[in-house]
Order: C-alpha cells, then sequence, then structure tokens
C-alpha cells in the first residue's frame, strides 16, 4: 500500500443512512486509502454502473462494490443481474450487504455473480480482508494487462 | 365436501363394478352358448322339443346353432376386459371368419339355397307349419353379420373409445330390439314371417340373439369406462336397470294378458259365427233331403200312378198308358228339376222315362231292388258314380205296388238327381264374403273319409278324394269320427283351419266347415303386428329414456367432478400463491426488523468508543441512529401488528357514503395535508360504500397519505378522490399530480415493506394495508403513471359498491 496509488474506489448501495455510516465507519478503520461513494438504491446503482464510461474523476469505476440486498425500487439481486453481460463490469468485485446470511440470498446472489457476503453488522476485519484483495488483484491487473498506460 | 366424500368412493367401487360387468358379459356368452348346445342336442339326442323350445315350435338351424357357438366363446373371450393383444386378435380373426361365413349363408338363404351342409352331418328332415326346418333364416345370418361386425369393432376400439365403439353400441342394440320383436310375437303366439317364403327366425335363435346383443353392448360400453364411477352411480344404475326391467316386464305380460283376452274374444266370436253357419248348412241339407224324400212319398201308394204303371205293364202297347205315366214322370222332373225320372218294372226293366233317352240299368240299383221293393219306403240312394257315364248321382227310390192285386210289387220309380244342380250349391253358398271358407260334405267309406262335394282347392274331389281315418289332424276325419263342434287341424290342402263338424241325421253324412285359420284369424294378426310394433316401441322408447336419464346423471356427476377438480385446482393455485406470500413477508419481516436491530447493536459498540475517547458530538450522533433505529423498529412492529388485524378483526359490514368515507380520513392526515397545501376533492355522486367502515377509511386515508408525500414540488398539488364504470362495476379512484412512478416499479408498490424512494419516511407498509383491505372486501387494486412526474392514479373496487338512487328521481 504505497501511497503513490489511486485509492480504492468503493460504491457502496445502502438505502438506510445508518447502516451507509456503519459502513463508512468501518472502511474508516482501514488504513488503505480509499474513495466510498454511497448510491441509496438500486435504480441509482444501474444508473452509476451503466450510464458512463468512467472516465470523469467525480464518476470512477468502482473497484469494490458493497451492496445491499433490500433496495427501493430495484433490488440488490436486479443489480446484479443489470450488471451480468457488461464486460466492462465483469472485473468489479460484488460483495452483498445483509442482514442474514439466509441460504436463498446466498443461492440468489451467487447465481447472479455475486463475489462475496457480508453479513450484517460488518465485521471489520473481514471488510479489511476484503479491501487487501482487491487492492492485491487491481495491482496485479495493471500490472499485467493494462501496462504502464493506465497507470498515472 | 359432499362431493369431495363421495369421490373418496371413487377408487374402491371400480373394481367391483367391472366385476359385476364382467360376470354379466359371461352370463350372455353362456346363455348364447347354452341355447346353442341345447338346440343341437336335441337334434342328436332326437328332443324335437329342445331344438325349438317347446313342441311344434320351428327348431333353430344346427348352422345357426354353430355360429351362436362361435359367437358365444368370442364374447366370453373379451369378457375379462384390458386383455392382451393375442386374445384380441384371435377375436378379431374370430369375427372375421364369422362375418364371412354369415354373409355366404346370408346370400345362399336369401336366394333360397338350402345346402345340406347346414345340417353338420345330422338326419335332419321335416317341416314344422311348412317350413323346412335345419336351414338358417336370411333374418338370421343378417343378424349374424351384424353380430360379427360390432365384435370386430369392439375389439378394434378396445383402445380408442370413439366412433367404433359408437357404431358397435348402435349394433347391438339394433340386434336387441331386432330380436326383441320376434321374440315377443313368439310370445303372443303370433309368431313373425311364418307365411312368407323365407324362414323365419326360431324362438331360440331370436333370444339367443337378444342374449348375444347385450354381451355385445357391455364389451363396447366398457371403451368408455376409463374414468372412474363411484358407487352410488353404480347402484342408481342398478336401479334404473332393475325399475326398467320391472316396468318392462310388467307392459309385456299385461299386453299378453291383454292379447290373450282379445284373441280369445274374437275366436269365439268368431268360432260361434262359424258354427251357426255350419248348423244352417247342416239344417238346409237335412230339409232338403225331407224336401226329396216328400217328393218320393207323393207316389208310394199313390192310386192313380199304381194303375198307369200297372196298365203299362200289364199292355205293353197300351200307349195311351204310357203317354199317361210319361205324363205324370214328365210333371215330376219339371216339378224339382229331377236330372231324370224313370220307372222300372221288378225286373228291372225300364217301363218309361223322361227324359226318354234309353240309359243301360244301373246293376247296383238293380241289386237293391229286391230289398226295396220288400221295404213299403221311400228311400235315398246315397252317392254313387253312374256305371254309364261316371257321373254322381243320388236317386229317391220309391217302391211301386198293384192297386189290382194288393201287396203285389209292380216296379219302381226312381228319381234321380244330378247334385251339381241341387245340392252342391246349397253347400258353395257362404253367407259371407270369403277367400277360404267352405263346406264340405264327407262320408264315411270303410277306413278312409270319403269327400262327396268337389272342393274349392281341390276340383274333382267329389266321390274320388278319399283321407284315411288314421290322419286325425283332418278336421273331416274328426267329424266322421263322431266329433261334433269347433275342431282344429290341418286340412286336405295342408293348410292350418278352424273347422265346425255335425251330423246330417237320417244319413252317413257330415258336413264340415272350415275356414283357414291365416284368414279367420288374418286380421287379429294385423293387429298383433301392430300391437306387437306397440310394445316393442313402447319397451324401446322407455327404454332409450330410462337410457338418457342414466347418461344425463353420469354427465352430471362427471361436470360436477370436474368442477369440484377445478375448485381444487384453483383453491390449491391460490393456496400456493398465500404460501408464496407469506414467505416473501417472513422474509420482509426478518430482514426489516433485523436492520434496526444491527444499527442499535453496532452503533451501540460505536457509543462505547466515543464514550471512552470523551467525543460528544460523536455520542450524540450515535445516540441519534440507536433512537432512530429503535423508532423505526416500533413503527414497524406497530404496523405489522395492524395489517396482522386485517381480515382477523373485522367490523361488521355497514353502508356509507363514500364522502363520509374520505372526509374521515382526510380528518386523520389533516395535518399533513395542511402541511403540503394540497387540495382535495371528492365526486358529489351519491356513491355508496359497503364494508368495514373503518378499514375502508384506513385505505382513503393511506391513499391521500400516500399522494401527499409523492407530490414533490408540484406548484398547485392536488388529489381527486372519484369514480367509474366500467363493465357495470364501479371503480373507485384517488388521483393525485405528484411525481409519478417509474412504470418498471409499479408493480412492487403494493408490497410489503417495499418503498420505492429511501429518502421518503414510512416503512412501505401503508400500500400493502391498503392492499390486503381491498382484498378483505372482496375487490381488486391496481395502480397507474404515465411515469415520473406524470402523476399517479390508484384505482380499486370495493364490493357491493352502488350508486344510490336520487331520492327527487
Amino acid at each position: 500500500m504505497t501511497t503513490g496509488e489511486s485509492p480504492l474506489v468503493v460504491l457502496l448501495v445502502e438505502d438506510d443512512d445508518a447502516h451507509a455510516e456503519i459502513a463508512r465507519r468501518s472502511l474508516v478503520r482501514i488504513p488503505s486509502a480509499k474513495r466510498l461513494i454511497r448510491l441509496q438504491d438500486g435504480q441509482a446503482a444501474l444508473d452509476y454502473l451503466l450510464g458512463s464510461n468512467f472516465a470523469e474523476p467525480d464518476h470512477p469505476r468502482p473497484d469494490l462494490i458493497l451492496l445491499d440486498m433490500r433496495l427501493p425500487k430495484v433490488s440488490g439481486l436486479e443489480v446484479l443481474r443489470g450488471m451480468q453481460g457488461e464486460p466492462a463490469l465483469d472485473s468489479i468485485p460484488v460483495a452483498i450487504l445483509t442482514t442474514s446470511a439466509a441460504e436463498v440470498d446466498v443461492m440468489k446472489a451467487y447465481r447472479e455473480g455475486a463475489g462475496g457476503f457480508l453479513v450484517k453488522p460488518l465485521n471489520v476485519e473481514k471488510l479489511a480482508k476484503l479491501m487487501d484483495e482487491v487492492g492485491l488483484s487491481r495491482r496485479a491487473r495493471s500490472g499485467h494487462s493494462d501496462g504502464p498506460t493506465r497507470s498515472k | 365436501m359432499m362431493c369431495a366424500g363421495r369421490s373418496t368412493t371413487v377408487a374402491s367401487s371400480r373394481g367391483s363394478r367391472s366385476g359385476s360387468r364382467r360376470a354379466a358379459i359371461v352370463v350372455c356368452a353362456s346363455a348364447v352358448i347354452v341355447l346353442a348346445v341345447s338346440a343341437v342336442a336335441g337334434f342328436v339326442f332326437h328332443h324335437p322339443e329342445w331344438t325349438g323350445l317347446g313342441n311344434a315350435r320351428l327348431p333353430m338351424a344346427p348352422s345357426t346353432a354353430a355360429l351362436f357357438v362361435w359367437h358365444g366363446v368370442a364374447l366370453a373371450l373379451l369378457s375379462k376386459g384390458g386383455e392382451g393383444r393375442r386374445i384380441r386378435w384371435l377375436v378379431y380373426g374370430m369375427a372375421a371368419v364369422a362375418s364371412v361365413v354369415a354373409s355366404v349363408l346370408l346370400v345362399l338363404a336369401a336366394a333360397g339355397i338350402r345346402p345340406r351342409l347346414e345340417h353338420l352331418g345330422m338326419a335332419i328332415e321335416g317341416q314344422v307349419r311348412g317350413i323346412p326346418i335345419g336351414h338358417i333364416s336370411p333374418v338370421t345370418a343378417g343378424g349374424f353379420l351384424l353380430a360379427s361386425i360390432a365384435l370386430g369393432l369392439v375389439v378394434r376400439a378396445a383402445r380408442s373409445h370413439g366412433p367404433l365403439a359408437a357404431v358397435a353400441k348402435a349394433i347391438s342394440g339394433i340386434l336387441i330390439a331386432a330380436a326383441l320383436v320376434f321374440v315377443l310375437a313368439y310370445g303372443y303366439g303370433k309368431p313373425l314371417m311364418h307365411e312368407g317364403g323365407f324362414i323365419p327366425p326360431a324362438l331360440n335363435t331370436s333370444l339367443a340373439f337378444v342374449a348375444l346383443g347385450a354381451g355385445l353392448l357391455l364389451v363396447s360400453v366398457r371403451g368408455t369406462d376409463h374414468a372412474a364411477i363411484p358407487l352410488s352411480s353404480t347402484r342408481k344404475s342398478g336401479a334404473y336397470a332393475a325399475g326398467y326391467l320391472l316396468f318392462a316386464v310388467g307392459i309385456i305380460v299385461s299386453g299378453s294378458n291383454y292379447q290373450r283376452g282379445v284373441t280369445s274374444q274374437y275366436r269365439s266370436k268368431l268360432e260361434s259365427e262359424l258354427a251357426s253357419i255350419s248348423e244352417l248348412k247342416i239344417s238346409e241339407i237335412a230339409l232338403w233331403r225331407e224336401e226329396r224324400l216328400g217328393d218320393g212319398s207323393l207316389f208310394l201308394d199313390n192310386w192313380p200312378f199304381a194303375e198307369v204303371v200297372e196298365d203299362c205293364i200289364g199292355n205293353p202297347n197300351d200307349d195311351a198308358a204310357k203317354e199317361r205315366l210319361r205324363e205324370w214322370l214328365y210333371k215330376e222332373r219339371q216339378s224339382y228339376g229331377y236330372d231324370r225320372v224313370f220307372v222300372w218294372d221288378t225286373q228291372g226293366a225300364e217301363v218309361a222315362a223322361e227324359p226318354e233317352h234309353a240309359e243301360a240299368s244301373e246293376s247296383h240299383l238293380l241289386a237293391l231292388l229286391p230289398s226295396i221293393l220288400r221295404g213299403h219306403d221311400v228311400s235315398l240312394m246315397d252317392f254313387h258314380r253312374e256305371e254309364s257315364n261316371d257321373a254322381i248321382r243320388l236317386s229317391v227310390l220309391v217302391p211301386l205296388y198293384s192297386v189290382r192285386r194288393p201287396g203285389q210289387p209292380l216296379g219302381l220309380l226312381v228319381l234321380r238327381i244330378d247334385p251339381e244342380k241341387a245340392l252342391y250349391p246349397i253347400l258353395r253358398r257362404w253367407p259371407t264374403p270369403t277367400r277360404s271358407a267352405e263346406t264340405l260334405l264327407v262320408r264315411r267309406d270303410g277306413e278312409d273319409v270319403l269327400y262327396l262335394n268337389d272342393l274349392r282347392f281341390h276340383p274333382g274331389a267329389a266321390m274320388s278324394l278319399r283321407i284315411g281315418l288314421a290322419r286325425e289332424e283332418v278336421p273331416a276325419v274328426q267329424g266322421v269320427l263322431g266329433r261334433t263342434g269347433i275342431l282344429e287341424g290341418v286340412d286336405y290342402k295342408g293348410s292350418e283351419v278352424v273347422a265346425y263338424a255335425g251330423p246330417v241325421e237320417g244319413t252317413p253324412w257330415t258336413v264340415v266347415t272350415r275356414m283357414d285359420s291365416a284368414e279367420l284369424f288374418g286380421p287379429l294378426a294385423e293387429r298383433m303386428w301392430l300391437f306387437v310394433l306397440l310394445v316393442s316401441s313402447l319397451l324401446l322408447t322407455s327404454g332409450s329414456a330410462v337410457a338418457l336419464i342414466w347418461r344425463n346423471q353420469r354427465v352430471r356427476f362427471f361436470r360436477e367432478q370436474a368442477m369440484v377438480a377445478e375448485e381444487l385446482r384453483v383453491s390449491r393455485e391460490d393456496l400456493q400463491q398465500r404460501n408464496e406470500e407469506l414467505t416473501r413477508f417472513t422474509y420482509a419481516v426478518s430482514h426489516d426488523l433485523k436492520s434496526p436491530l444491527v444499527t442499535i447493536q453496532t452503533f451501540a459498540g460505536y457509543l462505547d468508543e466515543d464514550i471512552g475517547q470523551g467525543d460528544s458530538e460523536s455520542i450524540r450522533k450515535d445516540l441519534d441512529f440507536i433512537r432512530g433505529a429503535a423508532g423505526k423498529m416500533s413503527t414497524l412492529l406497530d404496523e405489522l401488528l395492524e395489517l396482522s388485524r386485517v381480515g382477523r378483526i373485522k367490523n361488521p359490514d355497514e353502508e356509507f357514503p363514500l364522502q363520509d368515507a374520505v372526509n374521515d380520513a382526510q380528518r386523520l392526515v389533516a395535518g399533513r395535508i395542511a402541511a403540503s397545501g394540497v387540495s382535495v376533492g371528492v365526486t358529489d355522486e351519491p356513491i355508496v360504500l359497503r364494508g368495514d367502515r373503518v378499514r375502508i377509511v384506513e385505505v382513503f386515508q393511506n391513499l391521500i397519505d400516500n399522494a401527499v408525500k409523492f407530490m414533490g414540488d408540484q406548484e398547485e398539488p392536488h388529489i381527486e378522490v372519484g369514480f367509474e364504470e366500467s363493465n357495470g362495476e364501479i371503480v373507485l379512484l384517488v388521483r393525485d399530480n405528484g411525481i409519478g412512478i417509474d412504470p418498471r416499479h409499479i408493480s412492487k408498490i403494493f408490497g410489503l415493506f417495499e418503498k420505492l424512494d429511501a429518502r421518503t419516511e414510512g416503512t412501505g407498509m401503508g400500500l400493502a394495508l391498503v392492499r390486503r383491505i381491498v382484498e378483505i372486501h372482496r375487490g381488486r387494486i391496481w395502480a397507474e403513471s404515465a411515469g415520473p412526474g406524470q402523476g399517479t392514479c390508484i384505482r380499486f373496487t370495493l364490493a357491493g359498491t352502488r350508486i344510490a338512487t336520487r331520492k327527487r328521481s
């Protein structure tokens, strides 16, 4: 985690303000550099993810998506479904935030392409581990394929 | 519930039902075979009463019996039901063979060709009522052709019950009906076709066809019986069958009683007619004879006549005397019309005759002469043939005695009669027009009956037709043997007759009046035909009526069953839907209740840390979050309780105006309405709602509240409560000009805890509650919106909503 790297972009899709605050505070405790973008519902998430090429600075490509399951208008599952088949979004890991690790949720979410689960209340160690993995994989990817063009 | 209970009997009853049908098929097949085999046994063991079910009945032909056994066996093979391929092919082959044989026999029988092969090697000769026995009737052959076709169809239709089985059923029905008509005709004593040129079917043949037809019908019905029939319906079918059978037996028995009464009445009337005609004839003949003898007695002891005769005999050359004698004879002949009147002397030499031509003396008269002369009395010489010309004559014989020498025989006066002119006309006369009636005059001649007059159907019978006394079935024989009155039998021409016989007093003659039964009972037979047709049509109509009722009942049963099944399916679907709803509900509740809990737990931890650091700003924030979550949880629980109350706790139904409900609702959310500056408009049509008033007010309250909540920054916020009529139904609506709903999300808004906007307050339970209340009132609810910014319209129905009739009109 060198400081020269751009911060990890975490997209939090969460309608509940309290839970968003929890996620924010949890991320603050993790030492790596990161940027949190919060969206309040599934529709907003889809708009964010599908609506641009992440070229603008205030609309960066997320490195990790923390997706609540129960969302107004468009549920977490529907967001997953909407992301599927979008090659640009394929490599973005998605962690589901849920109040219960009920089997049904897990099964459905995996089928729709979720990468992992975080059961509320959020466990900071688990979140940190996930962030480490995301950071490692980003470094590996940029070293490999994109090369120097992508790195600033 | 009753229906459900009935359907449980289905499985158990099926076995017994097919079992009883199987038994019925076996009974039918056995009846067919037993009837056929007993007929053949009758031929083999010379028991004619077995061959035709009774004496003097037409027997079943051996060829017919063989075909019956063939069909009976085929039927028995099919009795098991659900038989294998091999059996069905076997029966199919049997049907094919039978149809070929029946066709050949049908052609032969129709053409009147009667091959000896039909006797199957047995020695069968003779006739019954003029019908040659031991040969198949064309009707029977046709019946077998139909039966074999039905058999083939039944086998083909064993799997696919459709038109084939229907045709088989129709053929079986026709067979039964036709055979029943023949059986009925036998039962009423007037067998059909017994007078025509074709051989009729025997009684046992007809009976066997009834059994065969019934068996085929039972087998062909099986194809349509895949659906299970409940025991109760089977019992009902049995009751129908028994009732119909009872009815049929009643009709047949009372019909036969009536017919028997009519027959005997008719018969006795005809017989008395016949008897009176006959008695009339007898007395006419007796009178005629008396008159002839009277003619003769005029000359007996007639002195002037005797003198003339004596003169002629005494002096053959006395022409004057001869002239006078001839005068006498001429007058006598003219007075009645005798064939010839002549006088003999005691030696048999002709003294005088009228007409005068000479004739040789008859030797038999010559032989009688001495006894006649001794007898002193007029006598009638019976029918005889003249030796000279073979003509049939009778003669009145009058002995003549001398006047001058009293007691001395003088000669014989003969008044010869030609019966063709004198007697036969009396016999031929009949008071009514008739085809076959006639009067016979017969006498015993040795061991024969000798017919004395010519017969209607046997010209030249007079004095030549003889029938041996052994043939006692001939009424003439019976009459000659001393029987009088009404007789039945077969006459000289071999036809059945009814006759009346009576002797003519003082003569050897017997008068027999006879009439063919066919003519006598012809009108009766016609009526019988009509009667048999009437009875059979009555039986068939009532039978089809019963069958129709039975069928209707079954159809109704199946319809009911289908309805029950449909209801069951619908309720099952409904249940499934409710189940899914419940699952969703539990899921939603567990998630949404847990969510504030998580908040509280987590912020309690943060609070701990923040207190440790003494960060008062953070402590206040933490506490706010905890308070907010607890409040949210409390609201959630309240609303859940409220939702569960709907439907569980229900106020009594009442009717109230729509406007009242809306006003109540507005009052409940008055604060929010006032704060947002929304105007609410209500229709003034006299709509009357019906149901739980508190709940319905809740509906409007929630809808108005919702509309206010999602009004957005509309400049002239407005909510309108109105109605529409669509397909005769009143649809209530709450329309706003607020932010509207994205059509993609419109289906979600009535879901539990569904919120379309995370920023708005509330738990997302309001519309779920509304939907629940509408459903409790047997209504529907749906939302419409042209899209974001276009406003929303919630439409719903409530059962019992109506427009009140205005009091003024």
